[in-house]
């Protein structure tokens, strides 16, 4: 039996392109299972560049979700929803890490087992993912362009195509979101 | 951080970046004096400068913590449920089985956590319908028990724990004879046709929502999920994606296919597929791929092979059957659940069986085909649904005998004008977001013809008149919603026998067009009657009887009875609060209600009560919507009646947008909202914005009530009251005067809003040196002010201190000062600290002091009055410097 869903996506991506809010939301959940599962299944090699990683993600789940040849535009934007139920996903594991720490999970996980954090072991996603909100408060396009770029590992081009704007704002509004997430995150001494 | 300080940040390091890095820091300080500004780009710039990859190694991280993790670990609790095992995966999320954790009873249950739902107002919606669901009981369906969210934000469903088999293994594996697979089936379609009286379609009848326990019961799992899951059904974009949602493509209609609205004949076409399946072990469809193109292609193209093809042997009966259930065309297929099942039971009992084409429905069926979905063939659609229901019934009266006749017309009522009820949502102000003039087209089709072609169906005929009469009140049609509502409740009152819920339904509808008229007795009398019929009908606590007891609260305090609407709005809230989860849009309604009416008679204890209600509203509504827009402008009313100018102002400013937004320019609520903020402006002493504010909310009530409404009266005196505090009583006095007779008339001699009228002319009489007409209406407000608000309020005061003044100007000095005192002293009991009228009032029993040689007591009181206005008004406001030239004339004058 064919699985179902699979061709779903190409159309609710067309028709959210087209207007259709409520395509969206049906879309989303699609992508999420299958980025879910890749994520799962994936990341056996450790590779150095993080950003890549997701950017393979991501790919992947687009050559397995959509099936037809479609616009560069329709591409990016399928991109960015990817992107940002990446950040979902990771969000959403994060939070529940968190909450076996904190012992809702006790009966899963042996407190005396529990992982800390290494030192210097850097920032935390749930961290970087409230500062993006907080950022998204009085500028949402450079929250959005730090969670394509960093959640989807869109490149300039891909991120320019997605937001509508040219990959040379793409590029001043990413390292300005960048300062300012880093001061707010105390990543310099200035903090 | 404000969008202009943003700005100014970016600005700066832009800037400052572009500089050699020796000169930034003190290009920067050189720009701006705002030391956090200046703190901030600097760290910004030292941030930008290092070469560190610590947000990218935060994102590579949790990657691989989620790889490392495998799947998630499982909620430990949902609710007062402990999670066991997850047992399903699927397009829509996750399924976990169960048990409450509280140990109380021994239930299992499967709770589905559905991922996709991310705007608050779907949320709100799916809750709604969760209601409409759980309602549904039958033993042949899974029960859904609860609901709730995770706390990541997904909203859960929980139902019964089904322990079985998906019906088609089921019946492999026991080798049920075809005789039992029918009867089986029979069991299914059952349960369905139950949900189709309830008005619920399943949407997504395949076998694995099907489970057959080992005692060979089936039960139906997911009743109704599909539309939980689906995007508002009534716009014609969200049409085109109905079908394709996370269907399997193998049980998916032709219509869901094409993305046409979906009916209980969906749910035919789905259960025609399953008995194909259940008859000859395989699916009626083969696809090739599944692309959109290739699903549609077979779906809507291609003819299914006969069953008999398949299993050979399977008697000719069977293959029509199958036929009619799985017609491609809507209109040929069986018309109803029972349709079907009546014709297997007649095949099961050697009986002929009925399935044949019905040639209008397919003719009009290739009408519509040819006209695809928007808002101007929506009226053609109107008019050819009225066709169908007439014909349905005309078939019927044909075909079956007078007990079915009643049923399918029962049921042709209800899906007409359940889906005229969906297609008007977009013409509801509240959606359409002001696209009222299309609207309205659509509407005044629909109205003539459910007036000319339904005369032969009073059910559907006054159901419809009912729908579309609501729909022309809210959009301030009330000529047109009149003639309808009346229509649609006499043809009620006509076939109702006992007390009926359409009748008492109608009746409210009828008294909420009277009161938005400003009839409230006849709109009181209307509600009584309602709430009589649904007390016979139903037992307390009741929403229905909640919504009858806050309509009538509502009304009695229009009509100034206070402490009767108390009464009433808090049954209604205790009732809701009883019945409904605490943020439910119907507690803030209540509180909303209760809270209006506390800002009139106790404003200190208005505040909490406005503020959940608003609270409620911005959590359920994340974007225009009107019942918002009400709660802003009425909490920005409170801020303003408080003194707290600058808190309401933004609060009004919003609320105006919104209504202009959702409403266009030149709705009534529009004008109520000019009106308001240019009271607000008023009171911030800005006088020219506020007369041109209140010029425009009279110039829309003009033209939406006519002069002679209360609407209007309250315009016309504040406009009045402004040009009064512009200084220029003479040309107050007769607006004062239109504005109280038209109260006068509309709401009798001892309503509370005459009062304020009377005490607002006298003031500008007495202001005018009238003393001799200002005296006795001033008496006379302060008796109807003390009647409806008791012995201790702010407008009792005013009236006292008015008195004062013109007992001053008349030679009765000393009963002046002893009534300022009194009032003065009023003020401050029930007033906050510091408040903008206290410093009126200090002002007034001042000067009548200095008038009566005592001005070393006023000097205290008018350097209160001075510092009061310089910390509550806006500088340079007109009060603050009457105030400052009245205490400096005061000290100058002494020695």
């Amino acid at each position: 039996m064919p699985e179902p869903g699979r061709p779903t996506a190409t159309v609710l991506l067309q028709a959210w392109r087209g207007g259709d809010r409520g395509a969206l939301d049906r879309l989303l959940p699609v992508v999420y299972e299958e980025l879910a599962g890749l994520a799962h299944r994936a990341l056996r090699a450790e590779r150095p560049d993080h950003t890549l990683q997701t950017r393979a993600l991501v790919h992947e789940a687009y050559l397995r979700l959509i099936d037809a040849d479609i616009p560069f535009q329709d591409r990016a934007h399928f991109m960015a929803v990817a992107a940002r139920t990446m950040r979902r996903i990771l969000v959403d594991h994060a939070r529940a890490r968190v909450r076996d720490k904190r012992g809702g999970g006790a009966l899963r996980i042996d407190l005396d087992q529990v992982e800390l954090p290494a030192p210097g072991q850097g920032l935390d996603i749930l961290d970087l993912h409230h500062a993006l909100e907080r950022l998204a408060a009085f500028d949402e396009r450079k929250s959005s362009i730090v969670e394509l770029h960093f959640f989807g590992g869109l490149s300039y081009d891909e991120t320019a195509a997605a937001v509508g704007i040219s990959a040379a704002t793409v590029d001043r509004e990413l390292r300005l979101a960048k300062a300012w997430l880093r001061v707010e995150l105390g990543q310099t001494s200035a903090s | 951080m404000t969008p202009e300080r943003w700005a100014r940040v970016q600005a700066l390091f832009e800037e400052a970046a572009a500089l050699p890095p020796a000169a930034r820091a003190d290009h920067v300080r050189g720009a701006t004096g705002d030391p956090a500004i200046v703190s901030l780009v600097l760290s910004m710039l030292e941030a930008d400068a290092i070469a560190d990859d610590a947000l990218e190694r935060a994102v590579g991280q949790a990657m691989r913590e989620v790889a490392a993790g495998a799947a998630a670990p499982l909620p430990p609790r949902l609710g007062p449920y402990r999670v066991v095992a997850e047992i399903g995966q699927g397009g829509m999320g996750t399924v976990y089985l169960a048990e409450r954790a509280d140990g109380t009873f021994d239930q299992q249950v499967a709770i589905k956590v559905v991922r996709g739902l991310l705007d608050h107002d779907r949320v709100r919606r799916f809750r709604a319908e969760r209601q409409i669901l759980a309602s549904l009981q039958h033993p042949n369906i899974a029960r859904l028990i609860d609901g709730g969210t995770t706390d990541e934000g997904w909203p859960y469903l929980v139902m019964e724990y089904v322990d079985g088999a998906p019906i088609d293994t089921y019946v492999n594996t026991a080798g049920l004879s075809l005789d039992a697979r029918l009867r089986l089936f029979l069991v299914v379609c059952e349960a369905v046709g139950h949900a189709h009286r309830h008005l619920v379609v399943h949407r997504d009848i395949k076998p694995s929502n099907i489970l057959v326990a080992r005692d060979g019961t089936p039960r139906l799992l997911d009743f109704g999920i599909a539309k939980l899951l689906d995007e508002d059904e009534t716009t014609a974009a969200a049409r085109t994606l109905t079908g394709m949602r996370m269907l399997t493509p193998d049980y998916a209609s032709p219509e869901q296919v094409r993305g046409e609205p979906v009916t209980t004949a969906t749910d035919v076409y789905a259960l025609g597929v399953l008995l194909f399946e259940l008859l000859t072990g395989q699916r009626p469809h083969r696809f090739k791929t599944l692309t959109a193109q290739e699903i549609e292609r077979v779906v809507c193209d291609t003819d299914a092979p006969r069953p008999s093809t398949i299993a050979t042997g399977l008697p000719e009966d069977l293959d029509v059957i199958v036929g009619a259930a799985l017609h491609k065309d809507r209109a040929r297929r069986y018309p109803s659940v029972e349709a079907l099942e009546g014709d297997l039971r007649r095949y099961l009992d050697g009986l002929p069986v009925q399935a044949r084409p019905a040639t209008w429905r397919y003719r009009a069926r290739r009408f519509t085909a040819r006209h695809r979905w928007g808002v101007a063939t929506a009226a053609l659609f109107v008019a050819l649904l009225v066709a169908f229901s007439v014909t349905i019934t005309i078939q019927a009266a044909r075909v079956a005998r007078e007990r079915d006749l009643a049923q399918q017309q029962r049921d042709a009522a209800e899906q007409v004008s359940s889906f005229l009820v969906d297609l008007f949502e977009v013409s509801d102000p509240g959606e359409s977001r002001g696209a009222t003039v299309t609207a309205r087209e659509l509407l005044e089709r629909g109205a003539q013809q459910v007036e000319a072609g339904l005369a032969s169906q009073p059910t559907v005929q006054s159901r419809l008149m009912d729908t579309i009469g609501r729909v022309y009140r809210q959009l301030g049609l009330f000529p047109e919603a009149e003639d309808l509502l009346t229509k649609a409740l006499a043809a009620r009152e006509a076939a109702a026998t006992g007390p009926s819920d359409d009748v008492a339904d109608s009746l409210e509808e009828m008294a909420n067009l009277l009161r938005e008229r400003g009839q409230n007795q006849q709109a009181l009398t209307m509600y009584e009657r309602a709430l009589a019929i649904r007390r016979q009908l139903h037992q307390e606590p009741h929403l229905k009887i909640a919504a009858s007891l806050n309509s009538i609260g509502q009304t009695r305090q229009a009509e100034g009875e206070f402490v009767e609407a108390e009464r009433l709005l808090r049954a209604a809230l205790a009732m809701r609060r009883t019945l409904l989860p605490a943020g439910d849009p119907l507690v803030g309604q209540s509180l909303n209600n209760l809270g209006l009416l506390l800002r009139v008679v106790r404003i200190a204890e208005a505040e909490p009560v406005l503020k959940e209600a608003l609270d409620i509203r911005r959590a359920a509504f994340t974007s225009a919507h009107p019942l918002l827009a009400s709660s802003l402008m009425q909490y920005g009313q409170l801020l303003d009646q408080l003194g707290r100018y600058d808190e309401a102002e933004p609060h009004m400013r919003e609320a105006l947008a919104m209504r202009i937004r959702i409403y266009g320019p030149d709705h009534h609520l529009v004008g109520t909202s000019y009106n308001n903020l240019a009271s607000l402006l008023h009171n911030m002493g800005a006088y020219d914005r506020a007369e041109e504010m209140y010029r425009a909310a009279l110039a829309i009530g003009d033209k939406v009530f006519g002069r002679r409404h209360p609407e209007s009266a309250v315009t016309l005196n504040n406009l009045a009251s402004l040009l009064e505090d512009k200084g220029d009583p003479a040309a107050a006095v007769p607006m004062f005067r239109e504005a109280l007779d038209i109260r006068r008339q509309a709401l009798g001699d001892t309503h509370a809003a005459v009062g304020r009228g009377m005490n607002n002319l006298a003031r500008a009489l007495a202001a005018t040196g009238q003393f001799a007409e200002a005296g006795p209406l001033a008496e006379r407000a302060l008796a109807i002010r003390r009647q409806a608000f008791g012995a201790d309020h702010v407008e009792v005061a005013g009236s006292l201190g008015l008195l004062a003044r013109v007992h001053s100007q008349t030679g009765r000095l000393d009963e002046a000062i002893a009534l300022s005192a009194d009032s003065l002293a009023m003020l401050r009991r029930v007033l906050p600290p510091q408040h903008p009228t206290i410093a009126t009032a200090l002002l007034t029993h001042g000067q009548l002091l200095v008038t009566g040689r005592r001005a070393a007591e006023a000097e205290p009181l008018m350097r209160e009055a001075v510092e009061i206005r310089h910390a509550r008004l806006p500088a340079g406001h007109a009060h603050i410097v009457q105030a400052e030239q009245a205490l400096a004339s005061l000290t100058g004058a002494r020695p």
